[in-house]
Parts: structure tokens; sequence; C-alpha cells
């Protein structure tokens, strides 16, 4: 496209200065290809697409409009805007399609005519079907000091684009296809001995820990604040890398394979599965502010919920309940290690990434040690004991029992469930809506094997087992048995 | 010296023609249309002949406690106790969600009593939407409360008086399918009685009884002890059940009475084995957990199995009893 082509004023910056108009961000065109809106201390830089030479300072994120509106375009980056980290595209036309579906009752305020628009969009339906497809692994590394079982897989694949917090996939642990042939067992050539050993059958469910955004650094949410609702608007983002944290169980045939994986290897996947979550939703609820209770492994797709919700500008406090702080530090090849200000811990370096602040980061360890120096959480937000406990006392402070009105918070917990139990006790006195992540044993992951049941209340208040893959995995906890 | 319109890959039960030997097989696609959400549905919908629904039973079933099912090498064992919404349920929420696939659907039946399949089948026949069913699936293989909690499937009597009893109270003509179970000395015994009994097609072969020890906590691993044992590891059994069967039943042999090839089915080949062992038609479960396009690889490779050597599915039928 020639520059010459986005200079006139375009209904896109009319479009978006009402769209920040409902927040309350006020705007300013900066020249003629770019507008700047502020809220108090958060500022947004939006740019007319095409304009490469005025290229943002390195530090600062925003958001990239595209005036052409005969285009449709749902991708975060072109590929040609690799140079400008932290921009975010969009087409008008989109941008449009998107708030018809999204926030349909604020169409008028963005003055669009709501029977002007084609619904039938190409990316209108796909979103929530079920994909088979295959995934890339970027990288395998151990997680631990001293290195155990623990790990944390990338993995690159086109195929993810929809998948929103709570969601899973099914990934086979191994290159090569599941061990469906006529004849399952090969020939080994190096031993000259028939090759015996149990291979996983099924493929194993996982939770997305991370996402990673093509053309974004991967800490673009520490500083970026995006008004709730474009957040609302162009949810879920679109990214195509993925960490996923497992622990290669003792005699665990499918982890044991999946720490065998290496970079460059394919493996089968299968997904988004289970229900999407929106945070806006919350939105809509009255709710500003979200506890993160994680136990362990649990952190994992809480990491992920954080990233999604800071994009929608929530106040995050996360808690991450662990048995020991050596269990979750990074490897020496971990990218992360080159990050500013990174502690070379998992969690705490991929929420401090996502903005979670310091002094809303906190961590209570079982074996209590002297937490080292550098963590990027503040001190007396370290305790030794559980998780549990250590929220309980913290919300008391917080929502004493004098205000005992429900607060606008809600909290999502995820761990073993003697842990989400005592979460839930705390926040069920105390009238915090409270979600669970639930995770199961499983074979199909599609809702027709009945395998991955938990005791769930009915409409009528009896008890039936609800499958985790179809029903959740995220649930009130108010609708389960505990 | 053939038609070359007709459909290689077409397959008679009675006086149903499937358009593809592929069936589900029962408690492995769910009950109501749990596929419509693949991305390659419609692709998965046009391979398949018939959809065989999860077990029925007349009233709701909350099924079995954790732990349901786990793997084994070359398979899966299961017990997950028949869970499922009840007749109400199914006909109310589930079936016209199935309608949309536009297949023959056949609803598979589990009952603890004999009276209880009786009043079963006639509840799905006696209401609007019976149109929708093709026919019926006896699952004999579910404990028998009169008979201390044994299988029905493994007494050739009692085999008997359920097919009669669901024949009878079933619509005239919806097809009758009697799913054996594999644990018995004698496959021909049960599946006599149950062409005694008036079945229109024998399906077989239901789970492989087992079980498995957790040696951590010393304990059964699954919740019910006692689990069904599926996938590629019982595709042996199963063959052979069936070529038992069509060597030695006259009324299969003649394809009065035809059989549905299930258990361990995971590729085309397992597929044909079944077929020229003298099942007509075949059901694929637990591989569909496994690969999704499992379907979809199954029927191409037997569509082009059949035209490398020119010739249609019926024809293969039974060939490996030819000696």
């Amino acid at each position: 496209m020639k520059k010459s082509a986005i200079r006139q004023p375009s209904p896109a910056w009319e479009l978006l200065r009402r769209l920040l108009a409902i927040d309350g961000w006020s705007c300013q065109m900066s020249g003629s290809t770019a507008l700047q809106a502020k809220k108090g201390k958060s500022a947004v830089l939006f740019k007319a697409l095409g304009d490469t030479a005025n290229r943002p300072p390195p530090s600062s994120a925003g958001v990239m409009i595209a005036p052409d509106e005969n285009r449709l375009q749902h991708s975060l980056l072109p590929q040609n805007a690799g140079k400008l980290p932290g921009w975010l595209r969009l087409s008008t036309d989109e941008l449009v399609q998107l708030a018809a579906r999204r926030i349909p009752d604020r169409l008028p305020a963005l003055g669009i005519d709501p029977l002007k628009i084609d619904t039938q969009t190409p990316h209108a339906h796909h979103q929530w079907l079920i994909d088979h497809f295959t995934v890339t692994v970027k990288s395998n590394l151990p997680v631990g000091r001293p290195a155990g079982n623990q790990f944390k897989l990338r993995f690159q694949t086109a195929h993810l684009r929809g998948i929103t917090p709570g969601q899973f996939i099914m990934l086979q642990t191994r290159p090569g296809g599941p061990v469906l042939k006529s004849r399952p067992f090969t020939w080994n050539k190096a031993g000259r001995t028939l090759d015996l050993a149990p291979k996983a059958f099924l493929k194993r469910p996982f939770g997305i820990h991370r996402a990673f955004f093509p053309g974004f650094a991967p800490d673009f949410l520490r500083t970026l604040s995006l008004p709730s609702t474009l957040a609302a608007i162009i949810h879920p983002p679109q990214a195509d890398e993925y960490d996923i944290f497992y622990k290669a169980l003792d005699g665990g045939i499918g982890t044991h394979e999946l720490r065998q994986l290496k970079p460059g290897d394919k493996i089968q996947a299968l997904g988004p599965l289970g229900n999407p979550f929106d945070p806006a939703s919350l939105r809509a609820r009255g709710i500003e502010e979200i506890h993160l209770i994680g136990g362990g492994m649990g952190m994992a797709p809480l990491t992920f919920m954080a990233q999604h919700l800071r994009l929608h500008g929530f106040r995050i406090k996360a808690f991450v309940g662990l048995f020991n702080l050596a269990a979750i530090r990074l490897s020496d090849t971990d990218q992360w290690h080159n990050q500013t200000a990174a502690s070379g811990h998992l969690f705490l370096d991929d929420l401090a990434a996502i903005g979670v602040k310091p002094e809303d980061l906190f961590v209570s360890e079982e074996n209590k040690t002297r937490p080292p120096a550098g963590l990027p959480l503040h001190p007396k937000n370290f305790s030794a004991g559980f998780v549990t406990r250590q929220y309980e006392r913290w919300v008391d402070a917080q929502h004493p029992a004098s205000r005992r009105a429900q607060p606008p918070v809600m909290a999502f917990a995820c761990g073993p469930i003697p842990m989400m139990r005592g979460v839930w006790q705390t926040c069920q006195a105390r009238k915090i809506p409270l979600k669970v992540l639930m995770e199961k044993r499983m074979a199909c992951g599609m809702g027709v094997c009945f395998s991955c049941v938990c005791r769930a209340k009915t409409a009528e208040g009896t008890e039936r087992y609800s499958r985790v893959c179809l029903d959740g995995p995220i649930y009130d906890a108010q609708n389960l048995i505990w | 010296m053939h038609n070359h319109s007709a459909n290689p890959l077409a397959a008679r039960l009675k006086h149903l023609t499937l358009n593809s030997p592929l069936l589900t097989a029962s408690g492995t696609s769910g009950s109501c249309n749990e596929m419509g959400r693949m991305k390659n549905h419609r692709r998965i919908l046009h391979a398949l002949g018939a959809f065989v629904t999860k077990g029925v039973t007349l009233e709701p079933k909350r099924g079995n406690p954790e732990i349901r099912v786990m793997e084994i090498r070359t398979g899966l064992m299961n017990s997950i106790g028949l869970q499922n919404s009840g007749a109400a349920g199914f006909l109310q929420k589930e079936l016209p969600q199935l309608e949309s696939c536009r297949l023959p659907i056949l609803v598979n039946i589990s009952a603890s009593t004999i009276g209880e399949f009786g009043k079963l089948a006639a509840y799905l026949r006696d209401n609007d939407r019976e149109e929708l069913i093709a026919g019926l699936e006896i699952n004999v293989s579910c404990p028998n409360l009169h008979a201390g909690g044994m299988a029905f499937g493994v007494d050739p009597r009692l085999v008997e008086r359920v097919v009669k009893t669901v024949r009878r109270h079933s619509r005239k003509d919806w097809i009758v399918i009697t799913k054996l179970s594999p644990n018995v000395t004698d496959i021909t015994l049960p599946a006599r009685a149950a062409i005694e009994g008036g079945t229109d097609v024998l399906s077989m072969i239901n789970t492989v009884r087992g079980m498995a020890v957790n040696i951590e906590t010393r304990k059964p691993f699954l919740g019910n002890v006692v689990g069904g044992l599926s996938g590629p590891a019982i595709k042996p059994v199963g063959v052979l059940m069936v070529y038992q069967c069509f060597t030695k039943i006259p009324e299969c042999r003649s394809l009065r009475v035809p059989i549905i090839g299930i258990g361990g089915i995971a590729c085309w080949q397992d597929a044909l084995e079944y077929i020229l062992a003298g099942a007509t038609a075949t059901g694929i479960g637990t591989a569909w957990f496994v690969n999704p396009n499992v379907f979809i690889e199954v029927r191409d490779g037997l569509e082009k199995y059949l035209s490398r050597h020119r010739t249609t599915l019926a024809k293969l039928v039974g060939k490996a009893c030819d000696c």
C-alpha cells in the first residue's frame, strides 16, 4: 500500500474515538496518522496501518487500526510488520464485526447501525469447533533445581487461535501419531530387537500455561493497558506459541514420552476443548478485581488466565502456593533468564511479565526457606505454610468482617482438591464468588467417553457426575460437591 | 458384470441399506451430537453408515465412581457404569440433536430386568419421536438383578427371553440388534439364542472384562474394580467370535442374520479382517478417541482396496470362511 493512501481522516478514527469514550478515555490526534488515547496514567497509541516510518518508542505498546475498510484481517500482526513489536492490527471492518458480536448493546454508542452489519464473516463460526492438527515443538526444558521431573514444553501452532483460559488441548505424547497400525510393534534397528516398550495409547490433556503473540515482546502486557471495551472486542487475542507445564510422573508412560520430545518434533493435538471463558462477562457483572489462587502445577492455567485478564485491564492478585521454591527454578538455558528483572522462577517471572505488580503477587512455601533475593514480589508477600491460609489472612485484612457485603471481586482457584476445598471454605464464608478449574483423568476430551467426571449439583440440588471436558473445566465452586 | 454405479461400500442390515459399513460403537460417540463440535464432523458423518448411541436406560443412571478409565498398552479399560440421562431425557434432549446427523439412528438399550427391557422398548416406541429411530441394539452384557448381577449375556435362555421381549415391544420396522458379550466360553450359544428370540442382526463383541491394580495404593485401579477392555488389544478375540458365528450358524452364513463386527478396529485393514471373517458392517469405538480421523481414514482405505481389487464389500463378507 502506498503511504498516500492512508492520509485522509477515516471512519476508523471516529469509530475508535467513540469506542474509547465508552470507557472514559480521551483521544487526541497526533499528526494525521496516529491517535493518542489517555485515561489516568494509561496511554495507548493507535496508528494507521502502513506508517512504518514513525515507530513507537521501544518500551511502549499500542494498537494499530487499519483504515482500509475492505479488508478483513484477523491476526495480531502482519508478517511484514515484524519491526513493530507490540502492535495489534485490526481493520475497521473487523472492528465493527467483532463489536456486533461481543458488545451488541453498545452499537448505537459507536454510531453503527446493527442492521447494516453482515454477520456472515468467515471467522464467525469456526471459533469453538474442535480441530485435529499438528504442533511443532520449540523447546522442552526442565524446571526446578536440581532438575527433577518437571518440564516446560513450548510449541508452535496456528490452530489454537480461539483458545481461552480454562480450555485445554489433548496432545499426543510422541511424534509419529498413535499406535494404531495393524502391527503396532516396530523393529528397533540400532539394538536389533523388537521394540516392546509401552507406548502411550491415548492423548493427554493439558491446560495452557502461557501464550505468545507473534510480533509481540513476551512481556508486552507489563506496560500495556487496554481500554476494557476494546479488550472485550478483540478477545481472544491470536497467539501462535504456547507453553504447557507438566510433571513426568513416576512410571507414567505419557509424560515419560513427552520429556523425550526435542525441538522440531511434530506431534498431533486436538483442541481447543472445554468451555470458553470470556473475561468481558465479568466486567458486565461489575467485577474489577480478580484473585488467582494456584496450588503447585495448578498455577499454570491460572497464569494463562492472568494473561487474558490483564489484557482486559482487570486488577489481579495472584497467590502462588508451592511446596518448595526451588521446584520452579528455571534452567539456565531458558530464555527467561535474559529478560529484564527476571528472577529465574516459573510463574513468578511469567506473572511479572504479564504485568502483575510486586505488591499484587503472593507466594507461600510449605517447605519453609528464606526467599532468595530478586523475586518479583514484596518481601511481606512471602509466607511459610499453605497458600489457603495466606489467602484467608489476606482476604480478612482486605475485606474485614465489618464490611461483609459482597465485594466486587471474584476468585479463581486451581490445584489439588484439598487446596481448592480450603479456598472454597474461605470464599464461601466471605461471600466471594469462586470459580475452580478442574482436572480429571480423560480419555477422549470431547465429551463422549464419560471418564472425566466430578461430583456436581443439579439444578434441583441432587448430585450428579458432571463431565469436566464438556461442562467444565471451569466450574462455579458452589455447583460442585466438596 | 456388476453395476458400476452402485456403492461398493453399501452394507445391508435387513431392510436397512447403509451407505458405509462403518458404525459408531455404542458408548464411544455420545448420545447427542457431541461429534458436531468437531471441525471435520461433516466428513466424519459422510464416512459413517449409521449412528449407534451410548447406552440408554429407562431411568437416568448416575454411573460409577471414579476412577473410570485407564490406559493399557494397546487399549483402554473403562467402568463408566452406563451414565445416561434416561429414556425420557434421551428422547427430549438428545435424540432431536442427533437428527441433524442425517444417519440411521440405532439406540443402544440396557436394563437390569427383562421386564424393564420391555418397558424401555415400549417407551421408545410410544412417543412422537419414534420415527427418528431406525432400530435398537440390545446390550445383554449389563448385569441382571435377578441373577445376582451376572450378565444376561452369559445365559443363552435369558438372552432369548430378552430379545423376544424387546422384539415384541418394538416397532415392526425397527431392526433389533443383539450385542453379544465375549465373556463366554462359546459365543455361538448366546448367538443362536438371540436368533431364536428373533433378533434381526447380531453385533459382537462388547468389552472384555478385566482388572488393574494400582501398585502405589495397592488397591484396584478402577472405582468399580471390574472394567471393560477395549481397543486394538481385543481385535483378535472379536474376529474369532465373528468367524465362529459365521461358520457355525447357518442363519449368519446365509446373511439372514447379518453380523456387525466390533472390537479393536483402528485402521481399514482391521475392518476388512472383520468383514472377511463374516461381518457385514463394522463398529469403531476406542480408536476414535485416539484418532479423530479414523472413520474417514477407514472408509477411504476400504474404498481404495475395493477399487484395487474391483469388487464390492458385500462380496467379501465371510471370504475367510470359504475353506
